[in-house]
C-alpha cells in the first residue's frame, strides 16, 4: 500500500511540474481506472496464465507519450500501480543528450491447490545514459530482484516435507562508455553483484565483472572489420572467501568482399578456474562463415565451427556446420531456410553423455500484401542422438499463420502441431501438442469497437491435456475523451490423467479510460 | 525523509530540464538551417508527411532556428537537390528501397549504436537481409524505438513458430507483459547467439539462485553448445508442457543423459527405484557441499547415518 501511494505521489507529482515546464508540447496517454473481479475454481497452481492476476482497483497511465518541442520525450507505461502485479515503465530522454528510465515489475507464481504457497518476484531498475560528445555514451545501470515466498519440490517429495521456503535477494549494477563511431566501437562496462540468500548465508556471493569490447573497421580499407573483445569475471563466497573467477577473449574478421561476397570468422576462448580443482574448464572455439546477397533479392550463408571443451581430464571435440538461405523475389514474398549439424565427440577422458550429434532444420515462407493480409507457413524441428548411452530426441513442428484486412476489420490466426519423442535406455517420453489461435479486431461503429481472441491448446500422447482461453473486449468512447472498457477472460485447464489439476477462472476487468491529449 | 527526497529528485528532474533546454553537451550541426529550410520545401507538396512525423523524435520544425530538430526529409531522402528541380517518383531516394548497409548508413548519421554497427556486422539479422526498415517504420508511427509494432509482437511476425510455446502448460510470462523477447534475446551483441557463443548469462539476469558458477558445477549447465546455452537443455525457455519449463516428466528429465545406476536398484530395498532423481539431487543445478548435487541435509533428511555408514561420502 506505500508503495503504491509513492507511486500515485511520483506520478500526480513529478508530471505536473514535468508538463508545466515544458508548455510548448504535444503528446497523450491514457489514464485508467478500473476494477478487476477475479472467479477462479480448482487447483491454482496448474494454470500460468492467471498466476499473476488479483482483484482489485487498480489505477494505471498507459501508452503516455509527451514530446517538448526541444526534443525531450517522456514515455510512460504505468499499468496497474495499485496492484501486486504493476508492472511500470518510465522513460525520459532527449535524443542524442540523455536517458533516464525506471522499470518495476512483479510476478507471481502459485505451487498448491488453494493458492496458499506461492512465491514472488520482483525487479525494480534504474537506467541512465548521457552523451556527452556525439559519438560518446556513459550508462549506468542498477537493478534489484528478489524472491520470497514457498515453493515445492519439482516432485511430490512423500519423504522430504514440503512447502520449501525461498528468500533471496540479488543486486546488479553495471557502469560502462562507449564510443561510436561509422563501424567503430569501442566499451569498457563494469558490472558488479550481490547474491544474498536469506536461508543459508553460505550461498552469499559476490560478483565482479568487467568487459572491453572493440569493433574497427580499417581506415581506408573499410571492407575489413575487426572485433574483439575480454572479459574478467569473478564470483566469490561471502561465508568462505571461495573464489571462481573466468577470464574470456574473442575476436573475430569480417571482410566484405565484391559481389555482396562477406567472409565472417570468429573464436573464443574462455578458461574457467577456481580457488579449488574442481572446476577448472578451458573452451575453444573457431568459426567460419561466408554469405553471399543476391541484389538484395536473396542470400546463402554456409559455415563451420569447431569447439573445444577442456576440463583436463575429459576433451570434448565437436565440429558444426551451418546452411542458411533467403529469398524476396518481391516485396510481397520471402522464404527462409536453415540446417545447422554438430557432431560432438569425445577425444579423452570419459563421460556421461558420450558421443552425440545435433541437427536442426527450418524453412518458411511468407506472402503478404499491404493492407489486405498475409500468410505464412513454417515447418522446423531439431535431433539429438546419444548412440552410447541410448538416448534420443526428435522434435518436429508445422506452423502456419495469417492475417485478412476486411472492411469490418481484421482477423488473424494460427496453428501449430509440434511432435517430441524422447527415448531413452529405460524408457521413452512422446508428446503431440496443437494450438490454434484466432483474433478478431471489428472497426469502430459509432464509438464502439468490440474485439475477440482465443487460443486451444491440447497435448497429447504421454501427457493428456487441454487449455483453452477465451477474452472479449468492448471499448465504448462515450465522449472524445472519455471511455469505458469490459474485457472478460476465461482459462481453462485441465490434465485428463491427473484428476486434480484442474483449473477455471472467469476474469471480469471494468476500466473507465480517461484519453489524455494536449 | 520523504521531503528530503522528494527534494532531491525534484532538483534533478529540474537540472535535466535545465539541461535539455540548454542543450549544452550536445553537438549543433552545420548543416541546420539547410535541413530545415529545404525539407519546408519538400512539404508544399508533401503536407501530409509533416503530421506523419509526429510523435517522434524525427518530428519537423518549420523554425530553422530551431537547432534542437536535427533531421528533416532530406536527412534521409537523397537525390534531393535534382528532385526539388524537378519533381519526379524516379529520382528521390526511398530509404525504404535499399539494402541494410545503405540504410545502415542512413540511419547511421545519427544513430551510431552498438546495435547498429553490429547489424551490419556480425548480427545474424543482418546476414537473413533483415534491414533498419524491416523493424522501424519512420512514417506514421508512434511505437516506442520507432518499432513497427510493439516489442513482442515484432518479433513474433517472424517467429511465429516461438510464438505458440507460450500457450503451453508452463510459460514464461510473456503473455502478462512481464517479460519481453528483447530481456533475453539481446540485440548488438558482439557474440553470436547460436553460435560461437560464451558462457551464457542471460538466464542469471533473473534466476540468480540457479546461476553459479558453484563449487561443484553440472557440467551440462557450463558449457559452449550450438543451440544455446546450457540451461536450455534440460528447459524449454518459452514453454513447455512440463511443470517448470522442463522438456521431460520425472525421472526422463536425468534419464537423457544418465542411466539409473545399478545401485539406486538394488539397494535400501530398491529405494533408488521409488524415488524420483531429484528427490535426493535436489541442488541439480550445482552444490555447494558434494559433487553428486545431493541435498545437504539428506543424512537428516532420510537415514542419519547414510553418510556414517561408509557407503556415501559427502564430499
Amino acid at each position: 500500500m506505500r508503495k503504491s501511494c509513492k507511486l500515485i505521489v511520483f506520478v500526480f507529482y513529478f508530471l505536473p511540474i514535468f508538463l508545466a515546464v515544458n508548455a510548448i508540447a504535444d503528446g497523450g496517454g491514457k489514464l485508467i481506472l478500473g476494477y478487476s473481479y477475479l472467479d477462479e475454481m480448482g487447483n491454482q497452481s496448474v494454470s500460468f496464465s492467471s498466476f499473476n492476476k488479483y482483484e482489485g482497483i487498480s489505477l494505471s497511465l498507459e501508452e503516455f507519450r509527451y514530446r517538448s518541442d526541444n526534443g525531450l520525450q517522456l514515455d510512460a507505461d504505468l499499468r496497474r500501480i495499485t496492484l501486486n502485479n504493476r508492472n511500470i515503465r518510465l522513460n525520459l530522454r532527449q535524443s542524442r543528450l540523455f536517458g533516464i528510465s525506471l522499470t518495476n515489475n512483479q510476478y507471481r507464481r502459485v505451487y498448491n491447490f488453494d493458492g496458499s504457497d506461492f512465491t514472488r518476484r520482483h525487479r525494480t531498475g534504474a537506467s541512465a545514459w548521457i552523451a556527452p560528445l556525439k559519438y560518446i555514451k556513459i550508462s549506468a545501470n542498477g537493478y534489484f530482484s528478489g524472491e520470497s515466498g514457498r515453493t515445492n519440490n519439482y516432485f511430490d517429495p512423500g519423504i522430504i516435507p514440503s512447502p520449501v521456503p525461498i528468500d533471496f535477494e540479488n543486486h546488479t549494477f553495471d557502469i560502462g562508455i562507449r564510443y561510436n563511431r561509422q563501424n567503430r566501437m569501442l566499451l569498457a562496462e563494469y558490472f558488479g553483484g550481490k547474491f544474498a540468500n536469506k536461508n543459508d548465508g553460505n550461498r552469499d556471493q559476490t560478483r565482479n565483472r568487467i568487459k572491453f569490447v572493440g569493433l574497427l573497421a580499417l581506415p581506408k580499407i573499410d571492407w575489413v572489420i575487426l572485433s574483439g573483445g575480454f572479459l574478467h569475471f569473478e564470483n566469490k563466497y561471502d561465508a568462505t572467501d571461495f573464489k571462481i573467477r573466468s577470464n574470456r577473449s574473442w575476436g573475430g574478421l569480417l571482410l566484405n568482399l565484391p559481389e555482396n561476397f562477406s567472409v565472417n570468422y570468429h573464436f573464443i576462448f574462455d578458461r574457467t578456474n577456481s580457488d579449488s580443482d574442481f572446476a577448472s574448464t578451458d573452451n575453444l572455439s573457431h568459426a567460419l562463415y561466408i554469405s553471399h546477397i543476391f541484389q538484395s533479392k536473396g542470400g546463402l550463408t554456409a559455415g563451420y565451427q569447431n569447439d573445444i571443451n577442456d576440463d583436463f581430464s575429459d576433451e570434448v571435440n565437436s565440429d558444426s556446420y551451418y546452411l542458411s538461405g533467403w529469398l524476396r523475389p518481391n516485396n510481397r514474398l520471402e522464404f527462409k531456410g536453415e540446417y545447422g549439424s554438430r557432431i560432438e565427440k569425445m577425444t579423452g577422458g570419459y563421460r556421461l553423455l558420450g558421443h552425440e550429434d545435433r541437427q536442426k532444420f527450418a524453412v518458411s515462407g511468407k506472402y503478404q500484401i499491404p493492407d489486405i493480409g498475409a500468410i505464412s507457413l513454417g515447418f522446423d524441428g531439431h535431433r539429438r542422438n546419444n548412440e552410447i548411452i541410448g538416448s534420443e530426441y526428435d522434435f518436429d513442428r508445422l506452423s502456419a499463420s495469417g492475417s485478412l484486412h476486411t472492411p469490418i476489420g481484421v482477423i488473424s490466426g494460427g496453428y501449430s502441431y509440434s511432435l517430441g519423442e524422447y527415448e531413452n535406455d529405460e524408457q521413452t517420453f512422446d508428446f503431440s501438442n496443437s494450438s490454434f489461435s484466432a483474433d478478431l479486431s471489428l472497426k469502430e461503429y459509432h464509438g464502439l469497437v468490440l474485439s475477440f481472441g482465443a487460443v486451444y491448446y491440447r497435448s497429447l500422447r504421454d501427457i493428456d491435456t487441454e487449455s483453452f482461453n477465451l477474452k472479449f473486449k468492448a471499448l465504448y468512447g462515450f465522449s472524445p475523451n472519455y471511455g469505458v472498457e469490459i474485457v472478460y477472460d476465461v482459462d481453462n485447464f485441465d490434465d485428463f490423467m491427473e484428476r486434480d489439476q484442474y483449473y477455471t477462472s472467469n476474469i471480469i476487468e471494468i476500466n473507465l479510460i480517461k484519453n489524455i491529449l494536449f | 525523509m520523504i521531503i528530503k527526497r522528494t527534494l532531491l529528485i525534484t532538483v534533478i528532474v529540474g537540472l535535466l530540464q535545465i539541461l535539455s533546454f540548454s542543450n549544452l553537451l550536445s553537438s549543433e550541426s552545420a548543416d541546420q538551417k539547410l535541413v530545415v529550410g529545404k525539407s519546408a520545401e519538400c512539404l508544399d507538396c508533401h503536407d501530409d508527411m509533416s503530421t506523419s512525423l509526429d510523435n517522434s523524435t524525427h518530428r519537423l520544425s518549420n523554425d530553422a532556428t530551431n537547432d534542437k530538430i536535427a533531421v528533416g526529409c532530406i536527412s534521409c531522402h537523397d537525390g534531393w537537390a535534382e528532385h526539388l528541380e524537378e519533381p519526379s517518383a524516379e529520382n528521390i531516394g526511398n530509404p525504404e528501397n535499399k539494402t541494410l548497409f545503405d540504410q545502415a548508413n542512413i540511419c547511421g548519421n545519427c544513430h551510431q549504436s552498438q546495435h547498429q554497427t553490429s547489424m551490419t556486422s556480425f548480427d545474424p539479422h543482418g546476414i537473413s537481409g533483415v534491414a533498419c526498415l524491416t523493424c522501424h517504420t519512420v512514417h506514421n508511427n508512434s511505437e516506442s524505438k520507432l518499432l513497427a509494432e510493439k516489442s513482442g509482437q515484432l518479433c513474433i511476425s517472424c517467429h511465429a513458430d516461438e510464438a505458440s510455446e507460450f500457450n503451453r502448460r508452463s510459460a514464461h510470462p510473456y503473455e502478462s507483459g512481464n517479460i519481453d523477447c528483447i530481456d533475453c534475446h539481446v540485440l548488438g551483441g558482439m557474440e553470436r547467439a547460436d553460435k560461437a557463443v560464451g558462457l551464457n548469462w542471460t538466464c542469471q539476469n533473473c534466476h540468480a539462485e540457479n546461476a553459479g558458477p558453484f563449487i561443484y558445477e553440472h557440467p551440462v549447465t557450463y558449457k559452449h553448445l550450438v543451440d544455446g546455452s546450457g540451461c536450455v537443455e534440460c528447459h524449454q525457455p518459452h514453454g513447455s508442457d512440463n511443470d517448470r519449463l522442463i522438456n521431460q516428466p520425472g525421472n526422463g528429465l536425468c534419464l537423457q543423459c544418465h542411466n539409473t545406476p545399478p545401485g539406486h536398484l538394488t539397494n535400501h530395498s530398491g529405494l533408488g527405484s521409488k524415488l524420483a532423481c531429484l528427490e535426493c539431487h535436489t541442488d541439480i543445478h550445482g552444490s555447494y557441499d558434494n559433487r553428486l548435487f545431493l541435498d545437504p541435509d539428506l543424512g537428516s533428511k532420510l537415514f542419519p547415518d547414510c553418510y556414517q555408514s561408509g557407503c556415501h561420502i559427502q564430499n
